[in-house]
């Protein structure tokens, strides 16, 4: 069976586009892609295009207008977990003999012309009730701190952290280094949670071009090998969305180290699920960086920096990105892509060779999320 | 006004045709598991149709509160939301209703009221269940 190689990526700026919509920010991601790739883009034998918001055939509009036109397109939504779903079945594709050079998008636009940002309509029970996320997450700030004994300055230092990457990556145009003071200051959004530890909303897409092994030994630029793709979903878990673990990305991680052959300690950069400060913390300690109630202290101590014992959120992460839900994935993929091929410019993790994506979300009562897809890279 | 032409947040949380509304989950008659949202089937044994309508005692603890100053259109910001553990197991989130947020911690006791839970474009109250912090020394 073939292994599954990067071949190139694309993004656009993530921030908040008013005169772009998503078709036009997912055209430039492809374009991006393939370009990087230098592939003919006539190879394409399959597109996967994750997005939540964005309407039906929503890879088609924007890929028939750039000519590429013909091939499976597989449109998938899975939450905020969109564009590591249409990764994960771009990855299957090429597995399974079906497809050589495959093109996964995920593109999102969540603010609307105008100004103020799209209604989320809601088909969930706790949701109808009045849970919002920053809410949700503030409860699980909340639960931890407590349990833990973690301090507010500890989530600031993830946002310290982020917000220092997010400058020296050139597709965030509004990143501004925060310091610790800055965060704990800025408005509360919910207790503990300040707006400097939310992410800000975003538009924004990115692209990948996955290939075979065949293909991989044909083109001349750098590749880096997609050594573990999973996908899940929530179980039932007795706090659900406010669990001050996450069941899910600890089962996901575990399987994608099984299937790459690695263990937690192995991985040099990683790009986690952080729309909030306290989220980030959490998954220091569900994707085995950290033992239980470690995760305070090792934002404090920033061993997540570019240059400490894992490199977290390289790019500035949600919390400085925003999160375009379907874009969120793709884009971490890129990311780890540009890490390993040692394209990343200033916020270069030093010898990076294994990376991890994870990205996680939907809420879902009566289980813990939608969906949880993590991603393992390794350098050729 | 409660009544039967109440507009309610979700169907089947309250039970509205007793003396005074009842929050309702649902039990496995094969493994005895208490849900709260009510399912009609056990997710525990996957068994189609398993349960049966469980009239909880609506009594529960705070597991964790946050104070949403800005909701969504129609919600009654600020308001107060919370994860409740209820006495029978499961836990759920909802907003409490007629509280000082101040004195909200964990540990507390609630107990289960019918509220406003929105206003709809229209301008029809949406209710549903909230919790009420238990006054100490009793409550009702």
């Amino acid at each position: 069976m073939t292994r599954v190689h990067v071949a190139g990526a694309g993004m656009t700026d993530f921030g908040k586009a008013p005169d772009r919509d998503a078709f036009q920010l997912g055209r430039e991601a492809v374009w991006k892609a393939i370009n990087s790739a230098g592939i003919d883009p006539q190879r394409l034998d399959v597109a996967t295009a994750g997005h939540v918001y964005q309407g039906p055939s929503f890879g088609q509009r924007v890929l028939g207008e750039m000519g590429l036109t013909g091939m499976p397109v597989i449109n998938v939504e899975n939450a905020c977990a969109s564009g590591g779903q249409a990764i994960a079945v771009a990855y299957s594709m090429i597995k399974a003999g079906q497809a050589d050079v495959a093109l996964a998008l995920g593109a999102e636009k969540l603010t609307k012309p105008g100004g103020g940002f799209l209604p989320v309509v809601n088909q969930d029970l706790e949701s109808s009730m009045g849970r919002v996320l920053p809410s949700a997450f503030a409860m699980v700030a909340q639960r931890y701190l407590r349990t833990y004994e973690a301090t507010p300055e500890q989530l600031a230092a993830v946002s310290v952290k982020n917000s220092a990457n997010a400058t020296l990556n050139p597709n965030i145009p509004s990143a501004r280094a925060y310091t610790a003071d800055e965060v704990l200051d800025s408005p509360m959004i919910a207790e503990p949670l300040t707006r400097y530890m939310c992410c800000p909303v975003s538009d924004g897409a990115a692209a990948v071009i996955l290939v075979s092994d065949r293909v991989a030994s044909e083109l001349t630029g750098p590749t880096a090998e997609l050594a573990a793709s999973v996908i899940n979903s929530g179980r039932r878990t007795k706090y659900g969305i406010v669990d001050i673990e996450s069941e899910m990305s600890r089962r996901a991680a575990a399987d994608a180290y099984r299937q790459a052959g690695i263990t937690a300690s192995d991985v040099d950069v990683c790009e986690t699920h952080d729309p909030f400060a306290i989220a980030e913390i959490i998954h220091y300690e569900d994707l085995g960086f950290c033992g239980p109630g470690e995760g305070g202290a090792f934002a404090a101590e920033q061993r997540g920096a570019i240059d400490g014992e894992v490199a977290v959120s390289p790019s500035g992460g949600l919390l400085a990105k925003g999160h375009p839900l379907g874009a969120t994935g793709t884009a971490q993929v890129a990311e780890l892509y540009w890490q390993l091929t040692e394209q990343a410019g200033q916020r270069q993790v030093p010898g990076a060779r294994i990376g991890l994506a994870h990205a996680l979300g939907g809420g879902v009562t009566g289980i813990e999320s939608g969906a949880c897809s993590v991603h393992i890279l390794k350098q050729n | 006004m409660t009544t039967d032409t109440a507009r309610w947040v979700w169907p089947g949380l309250v039970d509205t045709t007793g003396p005074g509304p009842r929050l309702m989950g649902s039990r496995c008659t094969s493994c005895g598991t208490i849900f709260y949202p009510p399912v009609a089937d056990c997710p525990d044994e996957l068994l189609q149709g398993a349960t049966e309508p469980l009239p909880l005692s609506g009594r529960g603890t705070i597991a964790a509160h946050s104070v949403v100053q800005r909701g969504l259109p129609g919600f009654p910001s600020p308001y107060v939301l919370a994860s409740i553990e209820l006495e029978e197991g499961p836990a759920c989130i909802a907003q409490l209703d007629d509280v000082d947020s101040a004195t909200v911690e964990p540990g507390l006791a609630v107990e289960h009221v019918v509220g406003v839970i929105r206003t709809d474009p229209d301008g029809v109250d949406v209710h549903g269940p909230k919790f009420r912090v238990v006054e100490r020394g009793g409550s009702r």
